[in-house]
């Protein structure tokens, strides 16, 4: 049929991740408010065996390439699978059945104590309740001409409000479902995506569902937060739209594919990529482009931050590390490089800094998290030289900094969510002497803490190692100095959230508002999660091979 | 001088050298390297389609379409979120010149939409559907509701399923994504079409609404 | 070639209009609009890119005009029902920080 291009292969379980979340979603929108956990659990069944079989092709056969249309590039768009992509993938699908698993429980423990509080306000309260509306019966004698319909509309009206305040709550926690299945559809759809145009609509969906998974719990903070993030997000799209658009002036085309082959190295050009790239700084949070972050992800809900923060940044970072490694002229490579690497210095010590000074929990881990994009930015002067080993250790460094960050950092983020649901506040000071009150979330805190820092064997161990090798080899012995001092700072930062718990009660202090049971799947999910973050330098070989599958570095 | 007027020279400064880099990206812009647009024409008639646009978005680049619908979605989502609606019981009003023309002027944009969707200018058809559905509530005939019925979802979602349906019932086939199979080609691109026009009027006129659900006015 | 050269210049003008206008202004509404100034200039740099070449109209922006109307579109309305909850919530119209010491 359109036997003028020619196409690689024909699978569809790449198509298939993108469509299963999209389709649960929508199926969910149909069928009303009480079906989105079931679609929910149904489409992460389907994606975790699509994206297991991509995988398993692309171990197989290699890089996996899929026409959309029967229209192969640049005429038509391609899904483009290779190692990098299936490990986003996997990364995706782990951490986000993980989180959706904790998601259940706790939008399910959320609606319980909801209800539960407007039981306690109900019914003792009858007789105050009848005082009161007493005490405003001239106001509503005045309002309505019957005293006892005026009553009776009063009782209505506190009724009704208290409904309606719960409703509130259990109808935001019901649009979590289709809003994040279409999020992951988003990032799915993203790691297999080659083309920049087809990029800058995923990336928009992605903002709009993260958008509006923030202001989920309706409180002032969140709904602010998400406007905040809302507007510099899309800010950030506008300027990748503005590079697009000049990029597309000068060359005639926005695939990947082709870019590679074609772009050469003018003012336009320049220009054009140095705004593509910023736009995506923005998104990915480095500094000085950070200042987002912190406010947004701490007043989001645990599950949403979780994901956010492991997710979603990891996503445009995906994107930084196609154009800088497949797409750049080899011209731009030194400068480029050293000059992400600095911002991303300048973010690991900014970060730290400010981790350290906070008070509430959830703020310390925002900030650090600024601390670990730096890191993973460390990766593009190291990788400059594209023919040499050392540069093929920084990239895999790199990249499996970033699987182990997102493991980690949304085990935190689901463990600090948990205190946060036990004692009602999240400062550090109320943590004093709660260590043997809570063994396995401070286990979990300790055990992300770890990876976070790169105590060995975790993830975050191995991706150091290998960044340190590469800068040894590369002799740019200045990052791997930075590399070092990152680890301290972080170690402070993660220390200063334990200094308090392991102090012995010494009065029978307790900040608890009630005993407040949590299921157990809420504590162990994210302790699992913490401890494959853990492991994850040991079982690291055959990941990191995977990477090699049209991987970009050519070896001798 | 206070510091915000101090800011306010700032970003004006930053801006200017910014506006200068774009005008020299702009005045320093080579020819493309390559040129898509024989391409595009040439292979036109093999989407039995006469217009590329469309062809572009429904074929060629029919991912992009079903990611633009899905923001939509998402969109909607979020105004559905609204549950704190106050249905309006405001009556049409008799002496304003549009309600007694009314029936002349659905008339035409019916013909309208007809005539666009006849051009396959499908997206610009649900617009103007859109905009007749914000016409209709602003002389109060189209209420705002608190919810939306089973009917009004499924209107809201057939662009996105009928879509959906058709990309795995030709993958099933063995087609590749998105592709549509040779005899059917007119016939799938149509259902698609009137299943997109309908759902994006729809969308668009719920946004516009702003409230989760439609109905008509009771007493007409 | 001139042409396309003018509009480009008046499309990367409204641009920084629209840039200036995001940052200085503190209303949500005009903080949306200048937004939607901005995607509405990008959209005609990529029809003044469109008619670079002297035989005929590149198609390809056009439909990227299209469906960025779309999303532009879908954007703002999600912006303005945020703002809007906003306002219910707090009674402000922008984003000046009342509570800005985390959770409780």
């Amino acid at each position: 049929m359109h036997n003028d291009i020619i196409i690689t292969s024909q699978s569809p379980w790449m198509a298939l991740a993108i469509m299963i979340p999209l389709l649960a979603a929508v199926l969910s929108f149909i069928g009303g408010r009480r079906t989105g956990p079931l679609f929910t659990l149904a489409a992460m069944v389907g994606v975790l065996v699509s994206v297991s079989w991509i995988a398993v092709q692309v171990w197989t056969q290699g890089p996996q390439s899929e026409a959309v249309g029967g229209w192969a590039a640049p005429l038509g768009r391609e899904l483009y699978a290779d190692g990098l992509s299936v490990l986003m993938l996997l990364m995706t699908a782990i951490v986000g059945s993980f989180i959706t698993g904790y998601a259940l429980q706790y939008f399910a423990h959320c609606e319980k104590q909801a209800s539960l509080t407007s039981l306690s306000q109900r019914e003792p309260s009858e007789v105050s309740k009848e005082q009161a509306i007493k005490a405003s019966l001239p106001h509503a004698v005045l309002s309505s001409e019957h005293p006892l319909v005026a009553v009776q509309d009063e009782k209505q009206h506190i009724e009704r409000e208290g409904i309606q305040k719960n409703h509130k709550l259990v109808h935001h926690s019901q649009l979590f479902w289709p809003l994040w299945l279409l999020l992951w559809s988003g990032l799915n759809a993203l790691f297999l995506s080659s083309d920049l145009f087809n990029l800058y609509l995923i990336l928009t969906l992605i903002i709009l569902a993260a958008v509006s998974l923030i202001s989920l719990n309706g409180r002032a903070i969140a709904l602010q937060a998400s406007m905040r993030y809302l507007l510099v997000a899309l800010f950030a799209t506008s300027i990748y739209l503005l590079g697009l658009a000049l990029l597309y002036g000068a060359v005639g085309t926005l695939d990947i594919k082709s870019l590679a082959l074609e772009l050469e190295a003018n003012p336009t050009t320049l220009i054009a990529i140095v705004l593509i790239v910023i736009g995506l700084l923005i998104k990915t949070a480095l500094f000085p482009f950070h200042f987002w972050l912190p406010a947004t992800y701490a007043a989001a809900s645990a599950p949403v931050s979780a994901l956010l923060s492991a997710l979603v940044l990891k996503g445009t970072f995906y994107i930084l590390l196609r154009l800088g490694f497949e797409v750049f002229p080899i011209e731009w490579f030194p400068t480029f490089g050293q000059l992400l690497g600095l911002l991303g210095a300048i973010a690991i010590f900014w970060g730290s800094w400010q981790a350290w000074q906070q008070e509430h929990l959830n703020r310390l881990i925002a900030y650090s998290i600024i601390a670990q994009i730096g890191y993973l930015f460390l990766q593009f002067p190291l990788a400059n030289d594209m023919i040499d080993a050392g540069s093929l250790m920084a990239w895999k460094g790199g990249i499996l900094l970033a699987l182990s960050h997102a493991l980690a950092i949304s085990a935190m983020f689901m463990a600090s969510g948990n205190l946060l649901l036990r004692l009602g506040t999240d400062r550090l000071d109320h943590l004093r002497g709660l260590g043997q009150r809570y063994p396995i979330t401070f286990l979990t805190l300790a055990i992300a803490g770890m990876s976070i820092i790169g105590l060995p064997p975790s993830g975050g161990f191995l991706g150091n190692w290998l960044l340190l090798n590469a800068a040894y080899e590369s002799g740019q012995w200045w990052w791997a100095g930075i590399i070092v001092i990152g680890i301290f700072l972080a170690i402070a930062y993660i220390g200063k959230i334990f200094t308090p718990v392991f102090e012995p009660i010494a009065q029978s202090v307790v900040f608890e508002k009630t005993p407040v049971l949590l299921p157990l799947s809420m504590t162990w999910l994210p302790l699992l999660l913490a401890f494959i973050a853990l492991v994850l330098g040991l079982v690291a070989t055959s990941p990191l091979t995977l990477l090699e599958i049209g991987s970009p570095f050519t070896e001798i | 001088m206070s510091t915000s007027v101090l800011r306010v020279i700032l970003i004006i400064v930053l801006l200017s050298i910014f506006e200068l880099g774009l005008a020299i990206a702009i005045f320093l812009m080579p020819e493309p390297t390559i040129s898509m647009t024989e391409l595009v024409h040439s292979q036109l008639s093999e989407t039995e389609m006469t217009h590329s646009m469309t062809a572009l978005l429904l074929n060629y680049r029919s991912m992009d379409m079903l990611l633009g619908l899905t923001i939509l979605f998402i969109a909607l989502l979020s105004v559905l979120h609204r549950n704190d609606t106050t249905v309006s019981s405001q009556k049409p009003d008799d002496s304003d010149f549009v309600l007694p023309s009314l029936h002349w002027i659905l008339m035409l944009i019916v013909l309208t939409t007809g005539i666009l969707f006849w051009t396959e200018r499908y997206l610009v058809a649900g617009a103007l559907l859109a905009g007749c559905g914000v016409l209709l509530r602003f002389n109060h005939l189209l209420q705002p509701q608190p919810t939306a019925g089973l009917s009004l979802r499924l209107g809201l979602s057939s662009g996105l399923l009928v879509f959906i349906s058709i990309a795995l019932a030709t993958m099933v086939s063995g087609y590749h994504w998105l592709e549509y199979p040779e005899d059917w080609v007119n016939e799938s691109i149509l259902l698609i079409s009137v299943c997109l026009t309908i759902s994006i009027g729809l969308t668009l006129t719920i946004l516009s609404f702003g409230a989760p659900g439609i109905s008509w006015h009771k007493e007409k | 070639m001139t042409k396309v050269v003018f509009y480009s210049l008046v499309a990367v003008g409204l641009f920084t209009i629209g840039f200036y206008t995001l940052l200085v202004e503190a209303h949500l509404l005009r903080k949306i609009m200048a937004l939607n100034i901005m995607f509405t200039s990008l959209f005609l740099l990529l029809i003044a890119i469109a008619a670079r070449y002297p035989q005929a109209i590149d198609p390809l922006p056009h439909a990227f005009v299209l469906i960025g109307i779309l999303i532009a579109v879908s954007a703002t309305a999600l912006a303005l029902t945020l703002a809007r909850r906003i306002y219910q919530e707090t009674g402000q119209t922008d984003l000046s920080e009342k509570q800005e010491t985390g959770i409780s």
